[in-house]
């Protein structure tokens, strides 16, 4: 009676499990803010320090404990399995009880694990948004700004300057001031020191644009491509969870088949007739 | 720590200074063009004169354009000034741009101000 109770419960369950249950996980949450100084990190630095986030996480550490104690029971199904298949009558009966149950464990903590995981991953997308959001409006505001417009217009008239330098410069001499000022022959003197100073800034490795493949790319781009790895995690999640629904139906299915053959046996098992007494058989009586 | 402190310290040493006129340079500028104009228009100076004071003033004028140039603090100030400064571009920097016409400052000065030989014999004093 007990083992039945419990099988229709697990059936239940299992077939509750199919759908779409939104786990509460008091405790073990990750709550990721794209603060400003995540967003004055170079992109592949920002990328590294999500995951390093996560990975200290409540909500990560206890994803570790859930593989662990999936790993065991894996090993407790497999040893089942070898088991089963040497056993026969009541005692295969149990075992197979066994297996149920032992199924329907894990497939808990499997969507336990895949209810976790698409939580992490429905917040790294919002923080990767954020982020992008948080660039674009600093690109846009920067852009936009007087102080830009400004300085746009200082490098337009540097510019304009440079073409008439060598002309202005023999002005001077023409005008008969041949020796230069003590600025320009400082200023040429440390021009080419400045150059150096700004190509070893532009090669040094903490200055480096983020790549992608070989290719530098903007901080911009290189969000946009964790977004769109986090599409194809997402993409991959909702697989296993169907995945997952499939499992949970065939466990149910082999449970409702253990319970029908514990209350109607083996489908082998022929329907045996009670003897009843035939009138032909006893007609010879009356006679 | 000690990482996070030096980096600090960096930081302040890279940051311009602050306290500093950040329209010191735009300011010379506009001094010593001002000089130029009334020297070449100051009719108390005799012709060797005004050439000895404006060739002083322009070896100034052509270094100190070119530090307005290349300061950076001048643009960050966002003023009316640094503003009115790069917008005319032609009056500011009156050496570099006069090259660029091979005119002498001075007929520059006035060509932009449409100030014509003409127009000047044109005019007559009067009252307003």
């Amino acid at each position: 009676m007990n083992t039945r109770i419990f099988l229709w419960s697990l059936i239940l369950t299992l077939s509750l499990s199919c759908t779409d249950l939104v786990q509460a996980s008091e405790g073990r949450n990750w709550n990721p803010v794209a603060s400003d100084k995540l967003i004055k990190l170079p992109a592949n630095i920002i990328e590294k320090r999500i995951q390093q986030d996560f990975e200290a996480s409540p909500m990560a550490l206890h994803l570790v404990e859930l593989e662990q104690q999936m790993q065991g029971k894996l090993s407790q199904l497999k040893s089942l399995q070898e088991l089963i298949s040497q056993s026969e009558g009541d005692e295969l009966i149990d075992q197979r009880f066994e297996l149920v149950q032992q199924k329907s464990e894990y497939l808990d903590l499997m969507q336990e694990t895949q209810d976790l995981r698409q939580n992490a991953l429905a917040k790294k997308q919002r923080l990767y948004e954020s982020v992008l959001g948080k660039l674009r409006s600093k690109k846009g505001n920067a852009s936009r700004g007087e102080v830009y417009q400004l300085k746009q217009k200082q490098e337009q008239a540097r510019q304009r300057m440079q073409k008439v330098l060598a002309q202005v410069d023999s002005s001077l001499i023409h005008l008969g001031l041949d020796k230069r000022s003590p600025y320009a022959d400082e200023f040429a003197l440390n021009l080419a020191k400045v150059e150096d100073l700004k190509n070893a800034i532009s090669k040094h490795k903490a200055n480096a644009s983020p790549t992608l493949g070989d290719v530098e790319v903007t901080s911009e781009e290189y969000v946009r491509q964790l977004l769109m790895e986090a599409s194809t995690e997402q993409s991959l999640l909702d697989q296993e969870a169907l995945m997952f629904s499939y499992m949970a139906k065939l466990v149910a299915l082999d449970a409702q088949a253990l319970e029908y053959e514990i209350s109607y046996g083996d489908e082998n098992t022929e329907l045996t007739q009670r003897n009843r007494t035939k009138p032909a058989e006893v007609a010879d009586l009356f006679l | 720590m000690k990482i996070i402190l030096t980096i600090a310290t960096l930081a302040i040493l890279i940051s311009p200074n602050i306290f500093a006129n950040s329209l010191f340079s735009l300011e010379n500028l506009e001094r010593e063009r001002a000089a130029l104009l009334s020297t070449q228009l100051d009719s108390a100076l005799d012709l060797n004169q005004r050439q000895q004071k404006v060739q002083t003033i322009y070896r100034r004028l052509v270094d100190i354009e070119r530090m307005v140039l290349r300061d950076d603090r001048v643009t960050a100030s966002n003023s009316p000034l640094a503003q009115n400064a790069f917008n005319k571009y032609e009056l500011t920097f009156l050496v570099h741009s006069s090259a660029e016409k091979n005119l002498p400052p001075m007929s520059h000065w006035m060509s932009e101000l449409q100030l014509t030989t003409n127009g000047i014999l044109a005019a007559k004093a009067g009252h307003r």
